[in-house]
């Protein structure tokens, strides 16, 4: 059964100088135990998708479309039912380690929190799922460092808090935002294998939110690549790295660097994304495309599937004409 | 931590020195006496009281003696205007009654204050906020000399319902309206800033977590926000402190409560220099003790401040 079930979402802000359309009719589909790379540059609107499928988007933003977690509709769910949901059914780790904890509480004390409230735990037993947790993330002497405020981890030890504390009441659905960005590279093989093995045991699906391609390949089955707020193409990780469709997507793969070739300088994409408050009425990508036609400027290419399991956004595809 | 608060007090010995020489010198500068009267008194009988008193002598040997028997005797002097009393026994005559009313109105202040800057953020935009922010800017153009003569007017005059003065050793329907006057300014401003510094917090990226915990809303706020959100409270705790100080002074005033604020102005006007040093000297160190506790308040608060 399909787990998550997203179905034209659109996020849109309320600002000072108008509404900023940070996501614009994106469909997405996660299996249970499935795990899924959403990928896109800065500013693509990867964040904002997941925080209104948690429903925490910003006081100024608001989601229509739809979004169904086990058939059930969450859009328009009041706080009290989806704090029901939040922790036991789903839950997210967000992009900022360093930000995410709250400096002010014990990291025992926010660990514990959610077991004793979700899964009725006594506080004593709480305590020792959480050490139990910060142990299996690798935690060195998690039963000291528990008793810390978060001011005195270090950014990689605080994500594996965020993490264990996301995974700590099992949810079906894990949503990790940017969970390596910032942390060395070392730490961030470790933090990736620390989520492959909650998938294993748990049998949690993840969604992984990234720009950082590089991490897709060994840690993910499944890819969404966003631009300007909606899918460009969608698939099998193995599969789109092999021969993508969308010219984005090998824009995105070409940054990455590769031991397989030589490239002392990488090729990164070149201009900027495209301004949220006015969108582009074709191809959000065009003034960027090298493929580009007049057609890509005027007419927005609709998401078709072009091979089982996999669909692009794009009027003149890498594998041939439409 | 221990060591910190030794270092405090310690600091606090010279900052109390420092208060007395400048209180006392400007004194002294003062034109005119403690005795001054409308008929010049004869000057035989003026060099007589100076010398009575010691005023007679230069002024170094003046603050001397004056530091010298409050630190042996802890003994602040006779009262120039009151013959049969010492500072000492003014004090402990008014003080009490500054502290009964004056603690009331800090609590007063702090919970009311609070509670409504918090109602107001986590129910952001709706009427509860606007209701809230307008009490509250309403409020603070009310300071203590605008409140007492309303409240005396309303309640007293119209209503008949309060007394419009006295203690009688502060039963509550004298202690009502001077604890009203005394904070709703400040009460005022405390829920204008516990409402802007929760709505900040509430924003803040450690609030998402706990909401993606699925965390009631109580939780969210008074387990993960409250916290944070109070520090710039606290800080205006001082200010506050020192502000009520000097509201008792209009209080006393108005309501004829009795408190050390009475004494502060009479011995001002009357020249009674050793209680104006009195309660100068009382004043200050209450106020140097107050911001060590809020400074402690702080470092409790935020785990980060460690002394
Ligand atoms: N509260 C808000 N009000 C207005 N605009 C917002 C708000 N939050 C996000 N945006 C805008 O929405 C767009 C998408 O932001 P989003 O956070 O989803 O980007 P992202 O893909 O996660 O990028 P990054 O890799 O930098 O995290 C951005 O242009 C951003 O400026
Ligand atoms: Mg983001």
């Amino acid at each position: 059964m399909t787990l998550l079930r997203v179905r034209n979402l659109r996020v849109s802000f309320a600002t000072g100088d108008g509404t900023v359309n940070a996501v614009n009719g994106v469909d997405l589909d996660v299996e249970a135990g499935q795990s899924l790379a959403v990928v896109g540059e800065s500013g693509s609107g990867k964040s904002q998708l997941m925080l209104a499928v948690m429903g925490l988007l910003a006081r100024n933003g608001t989601a229509a479309g739809s979004v169904e977690l086990e058939s059930v509709e969450l859009l328009g769910l009041d706080e009290r039912e989806l704090n029901r949901i939040r922790s036991r059914r789903i839950a997210m780790v967000f992009q900022d380690p360093m930000t995410a904890l709250n400096p002010y509480l014990r990291v025992a004390d926010q660990m514990t929190e959610g077991l004793v409230l979700h899964l009725g735990m006594a506080r004593r037993e709480a305590l020792a799922e959480s050490v139990r947790l910060l142990d299996a993330m690798e935690v060195p002497d998690a039963r000291r460092q528990i008793a810390m405020y978060p001011h005195e981890f270090s950014g990689g030890m605080r994500q594996r808090v965020l993490i264990a504390m996301a995974l700590s009441c099992r949810p079906r659905l894990l949503i990790a935002d940017e969970p390596t960005t910032a942390l060395d590279v070392t730490v961030q093989s470790r933090i990736m294998r620390i989520l492959a093995e909650a998938r294993a045991e748990l049998g949690t699906a993840v969604v992984l939110v990234t720009h950082d391609v590089g991490i897709v390949a060994g840690g993910c089955e499944h890819m969404v690549v966003l631009y300007g707020g909606q899918v460009m193409e969608s698939g099998p990780v193995d599969r789109v790295f092999a021969a993508p469709y969308h010219p984005y997507t090998e824009g995105l793969l070409n940054a990455v660097p590769r031991l397989d070739r030589d490239d002392s300088r990488l090729p990164s994409i070149p201009g900027d994304p495209p301004d949220m408050n006015r969108p582009p009425a074709g191809c959000p990508f065009a003034a960027r495309c090298p493929r580009a036609v007049d057609r890509c400027r005027h007419e927005l290419p609709g998401l078709l599937s072009r091979a089982p399991d996999r669909r692009v956004a794009c009027h003149l595809p890498l594998d041939g004409p439409a | 931590m221990l060591s910190y608060l030794f270092k405090r007090l310690a600091v606090a010995v010279p900052t109390l020195l420092v208060l007395v020489i400048v209180s006392y010198v400007l004194m002294y500068a003062a034109p005119g006496g403690p005795f001054d009267t409308e008929r010049a008194l004869p000057p035989e009988v003026m060099a007589n009281l100076d010398r009575k008193y010691g005023l007679d002598q230069p002024l170094v040997v003046q603050i001397w003696r004056y530091v010298a028997s409050i630190v042996t005797d802890f003994d602040f002097g006779p009262s120039f205007r009151y013959q049969d009393q010492t500072v000492n026994e003014i004090i402990a005559q008014g003080f009490p009654v500054t502290l009964t009313y004056g603690a009331w109105s800090f609590l007063a202040a702090v919970l009311v204050g609070v509670s409504l800057g918090i109602a107001a953020a986590v129910h952001h935009n709706t009427l509860l906020d606007y209701f809230a922010v307008g009490v509250s800017i309403g409020a603070q153009v009310l300071p203590n000399f605008v409140m007492a003569p309303i409240l005396t007017l309303v309640f007293t005059l119209w209503l008949g319902w309060l007394p419009g003065g006295g203690w009688q050793g502060g039963e509550w329907p004298y202690l009502v309206m001077p604890v009203i006057a005394l904070s709703t300014s400040f009460m005022a401003s405390i829920a204008r800033i516990t409402r802007s510094s929760m709505l900040e917090v509430l924003n803040a990226s450690f609030i998402r977590t706990a909401r993606a915990k699925g965390l009631p809303r109580r939780r969210v706020v008074f387990r993960h926000a409250l916290k944070p959100a109070l520090l710039p409270v606290v800080s205006y705790l001082g200010p506050a402190f020192v502000g009520m100080i000097t509201g008792s002074v209009v209080i006393d005033f108005f309501f004829a409560t009795g408190g050390i604020g009475q004494f502060f102005v009479n011995s001002a006007l009357n020249r009674d220099y050793p209680v104006l040093m009195g309660v100068t000297i009382l004043a200050g160190g209450l106020t140097v003790l107050f911001n060590l506790l809020v400074d402690l308040l702080y470092a409790w608060i935020d785990p980060r401040i460690r002394y």
